[in-house]
């Protein structure tokens, strides 16, 4: 070993080579660049691009006593013959580098969503800073840049509301780009996307009300090419989040024949089970959905505490509910784009017969015969069995 | 390079020569006798110890005719028993007139007056001189050619405190002091067995400090205390005033910035250090002892560990463990996180920490140098200053970072929080000296965490484990049990086992003797019920 006064030098050396030869220097400052919390993308004519950034204004974010009543973002678009020269454009009106490592969400306008996604999934994709696990999502109707601009009470940056308001709503919140990256590219699935809308009230006199103004609406459906070619409402939407096995919760009102009112039940602990069966040149799926229920709302004369009762509510749910999805999957095949998982299910079981299958799969889901069972087990019925008001002569034991 | 080696060594040769000549010139040479004669005898000793005011010559006559003389030095002498044990015997004619030589006296002394004391025939100048310097009595007698010695020693010593450092809840509180003779007596009250060893030398041409190593014989390692020997042996310095200097002779790397030999002032862990195998260096003059060989993982152990329920001992290490890990890097992980790499920062928080830079003039690097050394020097402020202005600082100091600097926009609020809780975080170090290395070597992580980010922390701290790996303290690797990993070491590294379950000494410490508690001591129902 060499004495140390050597050592030191030759340490001092390599620090040196070490700071010199890594290339990118990449230290910026927090404060010297302007922080995205949300995209948007838009199509306002052919081949003509606007994108719009929500960014941050920090010195508005403050809390406790420095917490502003004025915005605490700010939007800036632009427009170009593709995303990156409109994202040029854009960077025309900024005093600060920008920095979208924390943009949690990337808003996609109705019509460049029916023009086609591929462009922007390009230009994502290409870009080393975007975070695939950002959220996508439709707006329906309205400007991205109005969108953009609307605030909400709860969050001083609405970017952060529309990310959270899925996960509140019982869905599961993984519509990121990943997974959209991962459907487009596979064989077996088409991508889907949840949607947002701006509700329209522009009249004087809901202005004051404190209602937010932005909306979870549904699902949008997109075709191979990564073109929208439908739509799923919200409750359509839960249904199909279930039979996908993405579905937390769901609220079912389930009709009782020969009865006025209905009962709510809530369902949790939600699965779904598809089971492929090829049928010569046809594919039969069996859907089976199970869970198990509480009793949330009784509107009917029913005593909930006899069994018989529950028996009788569980089979119409089960009836009712069933129909209801064999409705939507058939609603949906036409435009041959499987967003149930139904094409994975056949993958797996049948791993040979998909070979041959793989290459004319949207047609093969367009004609393909599906029935659907349930299993949903109700387990509570709340604290009281008979409804609430009722004389008990009234009551239907 | 050669020929500047020869003149090197030539010239250190040339002042081993002058050092000696020194020595000669204040003690007398080695060779000089006393004569017969107590008038030049006087002489010879007062030409040695001229211009020194505090040496206290005591004409006295034993039996009217015969002339003696003590010479002692004042203060570090017990006058009480000077006066009853040599001089009333002496003067009073207790001493038959027959034995009046300084053989009989010896014999006199030591059977009947000062049973308790030594004393000794010495004829060497030099020897009486550094005996009188060391507190003893030389009583000359008219045609003797030696000196009788007799040792009154007994100086001012500081009562025995709890030690500052070290401060514990539960557990002994006696400290050791300056004196060399209270400390071992600390040592030996606790542990009344003929294997504690206590070796001792003096060390000092000028300071003659008396130094012991103390050892438990058949626990210490024979090879590692023939290696303190040699180091401490070897030592050749002016004067020694605390544990300190010697500590800077012994060490293995005297360049790292890592401490290599422990010091503490409690009995308790020179004892429990004693017991794993360790060895003690006490040095007189300073309450600090020094033990080694020391090892890393001793940073998160402290005195209480032992003295708790080891349940909640073994909870406060792993605290230790992590505000070690944070007094060392916070300030560089958050520059690195805010100027590099701001995607790994929740994007609320970062909102937030960006909100409180907005107007930050400098760059976050600087602001956390600028911090840090505000934090040290309020620090140092408060360990110099006078005890009563010290709380003044503090308080200024704490108003000034905590809240003008914030206010005025100079640094932002989240960097006074970081360089706070890493400033409260190095102080959760037992090892004052351990905490040491880690404060500074924050500085230089800092500085790679500005310029490269966590590739920068990652290269500071690879560098800082291959320095670790590398350390050696007196032949135990540093990082030991750890790495190299001893097994069934680990029982007190980042756990404390219970004590019945410290059934072995380290064994890379230990010598023969390697059984600590013998096996199946739990406690439980059933064993109380058996016997």
């Amino acid at each position: 070993m060499k004495p140390i006064h050597f050592r030191i030098p030759i340490l001092l050396l390599l620090l040196l080579l070490l700071l010199l030869t890594t290339g990118c220097w990449d230290r910026k400052e927090l404060d010297d660049q302007a922080i995205i919390t949300a995209w948007g993308f838009d199509l306002i004519e052919d081949e003509m691009y606007t994108g719009t950034a929500q960014f941050a204004i920090p010195s508005k974010l403050g809390v406790g006593e420095g917490k502003s009543q004025d915005k605490a973002f700010f939007t800036i678009s632009g427009n170009g013959k593709n995303m990156y020269d409109a994202s040029k454009n854009m960077r025309l009106k900024l005093s600060r580098p920008w920095f979208e490592g924390h943009s949690g969400v990337v808003l996609i306008g109705e019509r460049l969503a029916k023009h086609g996604l591929a462009n922007i999934l390009d230009e994502l994709g290409r870009d080393p800073t975007v975070r695939l696990r950002r959220d996508i999502i439709v707006l329906r109707g309205g400007s991205v840049q109005d969108f953009l601009e609307l605030t909400y009470p709860l969050e001083s940056l609405s970017a952060h509301a529309i990310v959270s308001m899925h996960e509140t709503a019982g869905l599961n919140a993984n519509h990121t780009l990943r997974n959209f990256y991962m459907a487009a590219e596979s064989e077996e699935s088409s991508p889907f996307l949840p949607v947002i809308e701006m509700t329209d009230r522009s009249s004087e006199e809901s202005s004051k009300l404190t209602d937010p103004k932005m909306k979870l609406w549904g699902f949008a459906i997109f075709n191979k090419d990564s073109q929208l070619v439908g739509y799923l409402p919200m409750n359509k939407g839960y249904y199909q989040q279930w039979v996908k096995g993405l579905l937390k919760s769901i609220i079912v009102t389930v009709d009782i024949p020969g009865e006025k009112g209905n009962v709510v039940v809530e369902a949790n602990h939600l699965k779904s089970k598809i089971v492929a069966s090829p049928r010569g040149t046809k594919v039969h799926f069996n859907v089976t959905l199970s869970g198990k229920g509480n009793i949330r709302e009784n509107n009917t004369r029913l005593d909930l505490g006899v069994s018989k009762n529950i028996a009788l509510v569980q089979n119409e749910l089960h009836t009712q509910v069933g129909t209801y999805v064999h409705q939507i999957i058939k609603k949906v095949q036409p435009l041959g784009t499987d967003i149930f998982g139904f094409g994975e299910a056949f993958h797996r079981q049948h791993p040979y017969q998909w070979n041959m299958l793989k290459k004319e799969w949207p047609e093969k889901f367009a004609e393909a015969e599906v029935s659907v069972s349930m299993n949903l087990q109700i387990q509570e019925t709340g604290l009281t069995g008979a409804p609430y008001i009722l004389k008990n002569r009234e009551i239907k034991k | 390079m050669t020929q500047f080696r020869k003149r090197f060594s030539k010239s250190s040769l040339q002042k081993q020569a002058r050092r000696e000549v020194l020595l000669q010139e204040n003690h007398g040479h080695p060779s000089q006798q006393f004569v017969a004669d107590l008038n030049q005898n006087e002489q010879a000793m007062k030409e040695l110890f001229r211009n020194c005011s505090d040496v206290v010559y005591r004409p006295i006559q034993i039996h009217e005719k015969k002339k003696a003389l003590l010479i002692y030095i004042d203060g570090i002498v017990d006058t009480k028993s000077l006066e009853q044990t040599l001089l009333m015997p002496l003067i009073l004619k207790e001493i038959p007139e027959r034995s009046s030589n300084l053989e009989s006296f010896d014999k006199l002394f030591r059977d009947q007056a000062i049973a308790t004391r030594q004393t000794k025939l010495a004829s060497s100048v030099l020897e009486t001189v550094q005996d009188i310097l060391k507190g003893q009595v030389a009583i000359f007698v008219e045609g003797e050619n030696q000196a009788l010695l007799a040792d009154l020693k007994e100086y001012e010593k500081r009562q025995i405190t709890e030690p500052a450092v070290e401060s514990v809840i539960r557990g002994p509180r006696e400290g050791f002091t300056e004196s060399l003779q209270t400390n071992t007596s600390l040592l030996r009250r606790r542990l009344r067995s003929a294997r504690l060893k206590m070796e001792s030398l003096t060390i000092g041409t000028l300071s003659q400090t008396d130094v012991a190593i103390v050892y438990i014989e058949g626990i210490a390692q024979d090879s590692i205390l023939e290696e303190v020997r040699k180091r401490v042996g070897r030592i050749q310095i002016d004067a020694v005033l605390d544990s300190g200097f010697i500590e800077e002779f012994i060490e293995d790397n005297p360049y790292s910035p890592f401490p290599l030999v422990q010091n503490t002032e409690r009995p308790d862990v020179v004892l429990s250090s004693l017991l794993e195998g360790k060895i003690a260096i006490i040095v007189n003059g300073t309450p600090f002892v020094l033990i080694v060989p020391l090892t890393f993982w001793s940073v998160i152990q402290a005195a209480e560990d032992y003295y708790e329920h080891f349940i909640y001992t073994t909870a406060i290490r792993w605290l230790r463990f992590m505000l070690l890990g944070i007094s060392f890097l916070l300030p560089s992980l958050y520059v690195a996180a805010t100027t590099f790499h701001p995607q790994l920062i929740p994007a609320d928080f970062l909102l937030s920490i960006a909100a409180a830079r907005e107007g930050v003039p400098f760059p976050a690097v600087v602001e956390a140098l600028l911090m840090e050394v505000m934090f040290e020097a309020l620090r140092e402020a408060g360990i110099r200053l006078p005890k009563p202005v010290g709380s003044t600082v503090s308080m200024v100091g704490a108003l000034v970072i905590g809240e003008s600097a914030v206010r005025a926009g100079i640094v932002s609020a989240p960097m006074v929080i970081v360089v706070a809780f890493t400033g409260i975080a190095s102080f959760t170090i037992p090892r004052y000296n351990l905490g040491l290395a880690f404060r500074i070597l924050r500085f230089p992580l800092l500085f790679l965490a500005g310029t490269l980010g966590f590739y920068g922390i990652g290269f500071g701290i690879i560098a800082l484990l291959i320095h670790l790996v590398n350390l050696r303290s007196f032949g135990v690797p540093f990082l030991a049990p750890v790495s190299p990993q001893i097994p069934g070491n680990l029982k007190d590294v980042l756990i404390r086992s219970p004590r019945w379950a410290m059934n072995a000494r380290p064994t890379y410490l230990a010598g023969r003797d390697k059984e600590r508690i013998p096996k199946g001591q739990k406690p439980s129902e059933k064993r109380g019920r058996s016997e």
